[in-house]
């Protein structure tokens, strides 16, 4: 059995890559090469390296079918969605998600919509709490 | 004399040998520019290499010489001291010192010597303390960075493997890096450059010229020596030369292939560069791996005293645009070499403590006991009006 690395974070590389994995559902790595853009001049012995290495890292799971290995996310987007956003939030922000919060609502131009939807978003959590 | 004042002596030797050795490398490379010859960067790292190897080895070259004298098999003619060269010149009158001040000064290494390995109060002791701090702190610092690299290594994800040569790619790596173990050499890759073919090819085509010369092995050995040679000001000096040289070859020798674009690779240590800036910033502090042990394509960390990073890689692309280099055979370089070796070795064999009185340095001392008798004789003399 090959050994594990525990890394819990992607690099742009990688993350570029989950990113089509987590579109596709699973897939092989010529469909992986295959849904990256045109320009993206990669080989594909590059390609099944990377995949590889997400494998170790415990990224993703790997099944033989024939001569192929197929790859299927261990976990979703939305998890490392947060993972990473704790982490900017622990590193970067000293462990203050408003800080973060008001980075973001400070650098973006959010329209009227975006606004609002945060305010839902923040008006249902508190409803959650208070239940 | 006892082993400790052997050791300490071709310690204090070969501190002195450092030093002369740079300043001929200096002297050398002053005398080529002035001659407006400009050496290729593999033979000028070649020579250095040489002669830094030529400096390590002078005590046991001068030991063999020393005992081919006892048994006669060298002339004992063939002796040069420095020590003794310059009771002769004082002899002759060329040094206008007192004979009393002239021998003090002659004794002074000895007295120095002694004072450290008796640990006089005072200087002795600052000395021993001195010397003892400063090798316990670049010697744990060389230890912490070995297990560092070592932890960085294992923590790498293995990509290929042929014979002793393994590829890594690293998700900490700054920038491509080359390393060794005892036997196994390693080429540590950031795992972003998979997805530029282009310039993982070069840099591949770097790291395994930095291989082939050895650079890795030169770094540890050079490393190595940093706790001895820590307060030696031309340690740092052969060590910045070595490292500007070890680049500037690599990359003279990696661009002379006929298939590798001058453009493109100038290009590929820019991107590098600022990759490697990228993610220093990125993981601040975290699983860094210094400079010890490890040789790497571009340097990203701005250093003490050093050339800042933008300013070496400015060097190193206006080196690769410079065109006709002088290529010798290795025999002129060696014959040209060989005076510089030979200095060396007489400069090493120059500054030993003489073996024994020689007719001159009777003479100095009977100079100074003469000097005595007059001195106590016109104690009773009435002074001269």
């Amino acid at each position: 059995m090959r050994k594990r690395k525990s890394n819990e974070f992607l690099t742009e590389v990688e993350l570029e890559f989950m990113s089509e994995l987590w579109k596709l559902g699973e897939g092989s790595v010529r469909d992986i090469l295959a849904s990256l853009p045109t320009d993206r001049k990669l080989a594909y012995t590059s390609c099944a390296t990377i995949m590889r290495i997400l494998d170790e890292k415990g990224f993703v799971d790997s099944r033989k079918e024939g001569k192929t290995f197929i790859y299927t996310p261990r976990l979703t987007k939305d998890t490392y969605q947060s993972r990473s956003l704790r982490n900017l939030s622990e590193k970067l922000f000293d462990g203050t998600p408003a800080s973060l919060v008001a980075r973001l609502v400070d650098e973006y131009e959010l329209s009227d919509d975006d606004l609002e939807e945060m305010r839902a978003l923040l008006d249902r959590r508190r409803t959650d709490d208070a239940t | 004399m006892t082993l400790l004042n052997q050791t300490f002596d071709i310690y204090v030797d070969l501190n002195i040998t450092l030093a002369l050795t740079a300043l001929i490398w200096l002297a050398a490379k002053l005398v080529l520019a002035r001659l407006g010859r400009r050496l290729a960067f593999n033979y000028q790292l070649g020579v250095l290499n040489g002669l830094f190897a030529v400096m390590v080895l002078s005590p046991v070259a001068v030991a063999v010489y020393q005992n081919m004298q006892m048994a006669q098999v060298v002339p004992a003619a063939g002796t040069v001291n420095l020590a003794d060269y310059a009771v002769s010149q004082y002899l002759r009158g060329g040094i206008a010192i007192p004979a009393e001040d002239f021998q003090a000064l002659l004794g002074l290494r000895s007295r120095l010597t002694d004072s450290v390995l008796s640990f006089a109060p005072g200087l002795g002791m600052g000395i021993v303390l001195f010397l003892l701090a400063g090798f316990a702190y670049f010697g744990s610092k060389l230890i912490v960075s070995i297990f560092r690299l070592a932890r960085m290594l294992s923590a790498c994800h293995t990509w290929r493997r042929a014979g002793r040569l393994q590829l890594l790619l690293s998700d900490s790596a700054l920038v491509p890096f080359s390393a060794r173990g005892f036997r196994t050499h390693f080429v540590v890759i950031p795992t972003e450059l998979l997805a530029k073919p282009d310039d993982l090819k070069l840099v591949l085509k770097h790291e395994f010229q930095h291989l082939r010369q050895g650079d890795v092995t030169w770094e540890i050995g050079l490393e190595a020596l940093r706790p001895f040679f820590f307060w030696n000001p031309f340690y740092y000096v052969w060590k910045s030369e070595v490292e500007r040289l070890r680049e500037l070859a690599c990359d003279q020798k990696v661009t002379d292939a006929t298939n590798v674009d001058l453009r493109s690779y100038c290009m590929c240590l820019l991107r590098a560069a600022q990759a490697g800036i990228r993610r220093r910033h990125r993981i601040a502090g975290k699983d860094r791996v210094g400079n010890v042990a490890a040789v790497a394509l571009i340097e990203v960390q701005d250093r003490v005293l050093r050339r800042s990073p933008a300013q070496k890689l400015r060097r190193r692309v206006e080196a690769l645009l410079e065109k006709d280099r002088l290529r010798p055979h290795w025999s002129f370089v060696f014959l040209a070499v060989l005076p510089m070796i030979a200095i060396v070795f007489l400069s090493a064999l120059s500054i030993q403590k003489p073996a024994d009185w020689t007719q001159d340095r009777l003479m100095l001392s009977t100079i100074i006991n003469l000097e005595r008798l007059e001195t106590i004789n016109t104690f009773g003399q009435r002074p001269l009006r």
